[in-house]
């Protein structure tokens, strides 16, 4: 049999794996996933977004209550507490922490708690003013926590709540 | 002691201090009336609302327990059309015999400690 001499194939000649079946597929799959990602990551934000959004709209919402909404002579939450309110929720969003549910208090103003298993804090906007936060544990004794209404206290405030509703 | 509450106020079977208020928040004493006597209105204005309860044992009478400066007591002030009606009051420590308004961090404390304390008796379904 005679022996034929065949060119070897030359490294630009071998066939581009994009264009075989094999590739064609993983190129597919790559896309699929690609979309999918940012499709969760797209939700995710939306669904972060939203929430800020009906937190806010919760806090206004508030100011519509009239005095005694409690039938205990509560008094209406103040402007001032609405604008604390709105500064507290500007400054969760920050800290990647989702209030559970934004009350207004019978002391008069806004609280937003944050509440899991056993564990509840929350941050009260008082209608002077005064941003005054309390967390606990079951039936441990509150701890309080104080601010003096700067952005920088009330921050501080937050992350001692986050840490605490984390565990 | 009794009083109203709407169903917002509970988080995942937690009451909110939020809900409760100085001075002399209003409750309805037990010893002299029963619990749905808060929900009572001739115009149904209550309805859905319900009621909590927490026991008079359940008012300090030293607080806050690492600083002792108040008590806390029920009075009882009947109002003509609601006998039980009471109120919860704060003294100094010593006691004056007057109501004491305590400083804003020890009322945020209060609050929270006494809604670790309250339990449903009618529920709410509002």
């Amino acid at each position: 049999m005679p022996i034929t001499y065949e060119e070897p194939v030359r490294q630009d000649e071998f066939i581009p794996i994009e264009s075989n079946a094999v590739g064609a597929a993983a190129q597919e799959l790559t896309r699929r996933v690609t979309e999918d990602l940012v499709q969760m990551y797209e939700s995710i934000y939306r669904r972060a977004k939203l929430r800020i959004d009906q937190n806010r709209r919760s806090v206004h919402a508030l100011a519509k209550l009239r005095p005694n909404w409690d039938s205990y002579g509560a008094p209406a939450p103040s402007g001032r507490s609405i604008a604390n309110a709105i500064r507290v929720l500007n400054l969760l969003e920050s800290l990647n922490l989702d209030p559970t549910r934004i009350l207004p208090s019978a002391e008069g103003g806004v609280g937003i708690c944050f509440v899991r298993e056993d564990r509840y804090a929350d941050i009260e906007c008082s209608n002077d003013g005064e941003v005054l936060g309390v967390y606990y544990v079951g039936a441990q004794m509150p701890a309080l926590l104080e601010t003096d209404g700067t952005e920088a206290s009330i921050s501080a405030a937050l992350e001692q709540i986050r840490n605490h509703i984390r565990g | 002691m009794f009083r109203r509450y709407r169903r917002e106020e509970y988080l995942d079977n937690q009451f909110s201090g939020l809900g409760f208020a100085f001075p002399k928040q209003s409750v309805n004493r037990e010893k002299y009336g029963d619990p749905a006597d808060v929900l009572f209105s001739n115009t149904d204005e209550y309805e859905g609302w319900g009621v909590l309860y927490f026991r008079v044992q359940d008012l300090p009478v030293e607080f806050p327990p690492d600083n002792r400066q108040y008590t806390f007591f029920a009075k009882h002030v009947p109002r003509e059309e609601m006998y039980p009606h009471s109120e919860v009051w704060c003294d100094r420590l010593p006691v004056t015999g007057e109501y004491v308004e305590p400083s804003k961090g020890v009322k945020k404390l209060f609050r929270a400690f006494l809604s670790q304390r309250v339990e449903v008796e009618i529920e709410a379904t509002l």
